[in-house]
């Protein structure tokens, strides 16, 4: 499976594939002015993804804030996985973190948690 | 016949509130970045309550990006827009100012109206709903802001457009951040 390094910015999350524990990363805070050209990079991943038989990976979410644009863009990112989910039977889990102060990303969590068929788990922090 | 709408004026119905910070230039996302950098120390010298700030936060991003995406730029004579972020006792008022075409305010008008009939339930069905249906559009919005920012500021939505000319107008908004 490729890597996957994206740095963050001040408006840019920080979005990292790690081989070797095959954790799946998006940290940070995403507010980019333009979405759809910041996340093609993860998309393409999660294409090239969904070929292999790839054992058991988390995806984590860790994010600071979000906004609206991004929101969506997330919400096409489990929607994906729980394509790739059903079409190869296989482990996928999702971890949503978020500050123990932060009711609006708990919400968060728990409205994306509704949506998708997969294991999620909301983790304080 | 250009008119200018006169930010003093604007300024003045705050007049019961404490100025946290007001920027009227150029927006787009360098300047964005500078002004959330700034409002943040901000905030957090002004001791605000963290989820106080966060809601603002949440708010002024999503009303500076929709600025950036529907304002009308184009033409010397019409001038630039405008952020005021202002505390009112316990409450915060974050008001913006922007140029829009015409042909945008019927759509804007009935999208806001719509939100403001919402309770809390009904927001939170209809964000997903609305996400759920939304497209990333050609200038990169998901059509979602407003309804995050009632959402999120706990409070409906206060508008005014001042028409200036036959093209355009000035449209103010008005979000009112409450310590809930």
């Amino acid at each position: 499976m490729q890597t996957l390094n994206i740095i963050a910015t001040e408006d840019t999350p920080e979005i990292k594939f790690n081989g070797e524990t095959n954790e799946f990363m998006i940290s940070g805070r995403s507010l980019p002015e333009d979405v759809t050209t910041f996340y093609k990079p993860v998309f393409e991943w999660l294409e090239v993804f969904s070929t292999l038989e790839a054992p058991g990976t988390v995806f984590k979410f860790k994010l600071e804030y979000f906004n609206t644009a991004s929101s969506k863009i997330i919400l096409d990112i489990l929607m994906k996985l729980e394509d790739i989910m059903e079409s190869r039977q296989s482990e996928l889990k999702i971890e949503w973190y978020y500050f123990e102060s932060d009711d609006d990303m708990l919400e968060a969590g728990e409205e994306y948690k509704e949506l998708v068929e997969i294991p999620f788990h909301l983790i304080a922090c | 016949m250009e008119s200018t709408i006169n930010i003093y004026d604007i300024y003045k119905t705050m007049s019961d509130n404490k100025i946290i910070l007001i920027y009227q230039g150029l927006f787009d996302q360098v300047m964005i970045k500078s002004v959330i950098a700034m409002t943040e120390k901000k905030l957090i010298q002004e001791n605000i309550e963290e989820g106080l700030r966060r809601k603002l936060f949440n708010v002024m991003v999503e009303g500076l990006q929709n600025i950036c995406k529907h304002q009308v730029v184009a033409g010397e004579n019409l001038q630039n827009p405008f952020l005021m972020i202002g505390k009112e006792d316990s409450s915060y008022n974050v008001v913006t100012g922007n140029f829009i075409r015409n042909e945008k305010i019927q759509v804007v008008k009935e999208k806001i109206d719509f939100i403001n009939t919402l309770n809390k339930e009904e927001l939170k069905e209809h964000y997903k709903t609305a996400r759920l249906n939304s497209v990333i559009s050609d200038v990169g919005g998901a059509g979602l802001g407003f309804i995050d920012m009632v959402r999120k500021s706990g409070n409906k939505l206060e508008y005014k457009f001042y028409e200036s000319g036959v093209h355009f107008s000035f449209f103010i908004l008005h979000s009112k951040i409450s310590n809930n």
